[in-house]
């Protein structure tokens, strides 16, 4: 029995080698939009895919990216998105962002709010991330 | 002819001269009533003459792009001196009327600690609006509206990623990428201008 529950430790343990740097929100008033941004690295040998966010602060959090077509510039949301093992991902400006709508209460410079990201093989992953105006 | 050839090289950095900027065109040919961040009404094109204006175009539901747009606008702010800053003047307009009222631009501005002294946020009627991104070839598209679940209306703008640089007299000389804009060169058109 207690091999097994060894056997499901080193499991967890592997599939949960996901981490998160550099998170960090933009600044903005309660009931205005705003991004997360961070770099995800994926130290598994096998790819994870990040399907989900949630917070506290906004009923609507969704992954999305940024998109160019010739001087235009527009956003759309984006179901999923796969790391590949002993990749990273990174959500910058002008990129990937995490999408957070019509924030329930106020990101103010210098405070710190959470984040959860939902990774396939990780699971849910909790993140605090610092409001400043520019990385 | 020989004796006028030593005039040559003196023409060429005469017209030389004019061509530091790729644009020259008159923005000020239409009078407009738009609304800034303390719902005063201003009169366009009035108000941007007589300092160089950088004008910067967002709306204010953009949680990406238009916040780079305004922070390289501020990151020009910061490399002006005290005396070359007075003559300038920084202008972020809204192409979202309809829901960036002045009281939304005024949070806006004081969540991104912008200094008022130096800029001023527009809206207005849609149609007046409308005809101010036209004398700019700004291009601001809705994409299709959705409802969050608190009934209020969501949706995105595709639009054009602008900064412009108009200089004293209304003519605007130079468009910049707003989102990805090098502010030494907007510091340095700038400098050309003063």
């Amino acid at each position: 029995m207690k091999y097994l529950f060894l056997f499901f430790l080193i499991f967890y343990q592997g599939g949960n080698n996901i981490e998160v740097r550099s998170a960090w929100i933009r600044p903005a008033p309660a009931t205005f939009n705003t991004a997360f941004y961070c770099t995800i690295i994926n130290n598994n040998d096998t790819a994870d895919t990040l399907y989900k966010a949630a917070s506290g602060i906004s009923d609507d959090v969704q992954i999305h990216e940024t998109y160019m077509k010739n001087d235009m510039v527009g956003m759309r949301p984006v179901k999923f998105l796969v790391i590949a093992p002993h990749d990273s991902l990174i959500f910058k400006p002008g990129s990937y962002h995490i999408m957070m709508m019509n924030l329930k209460e106020t990101a103010s410079e210098n405070t710190i709010k959470e984040i959860s990201l939902y990774f396939k093989r990780a699971g849910e992953l909790k993140v605090k991330a610092a409001v400043k105006s520019q990385h | 002819m020989k004796k006028y050839l030593f005039l040559i090289p003196g023409i060429l950095l005469i017209s030389g001269c004019g061509n530091h900027f790729n644009l020259n065109e008159n923005v000020t040919d239409k009078n407009l009533t738009l609304i800034n961040q303390d719902s005063t009404k201003v009169i366009y094109p009035e108000i941007i003459k007589n300092k160089i204006a950088v004008i910067g175009f967002l709306y204010t539901h953009c949680p990406d792009i238009c916040p780079l747009t305004t922070h390289n606008m501020q990151l020009v702010e910061e490399k002006l001196s005290k005396d070359e800053l007075n003559k300038v003047k920084f202008y972020l307009i809204s192409f979202d009327p309809e829901r960036d009222t002045p009281s939304i631009l005024k949070q806006y501005a004081e969540v991104r600690n912008i200094n008022m002294t130096h800029w001023e946020l527009l809206t207005g009627n849609k149609n007046t609006i409308d005809t101010l991104l036209n004398e700019f070839n700004v291009k601001a598209i809705h994409d299709d509206t959705v409802y969050n679940k608190q009934g209020q209306p969501e949706y995105f703008i595709i639009h054009t990623d602008r900064i412009s640089l108009v200089d004293e007299d209304g003519i605007l000389r130079k468009n910049y990428k707003g989102s990805t804009a090098n502010p030494e060169e907007l510091v340095n058109d700038i400098k050309y201008l003063e």
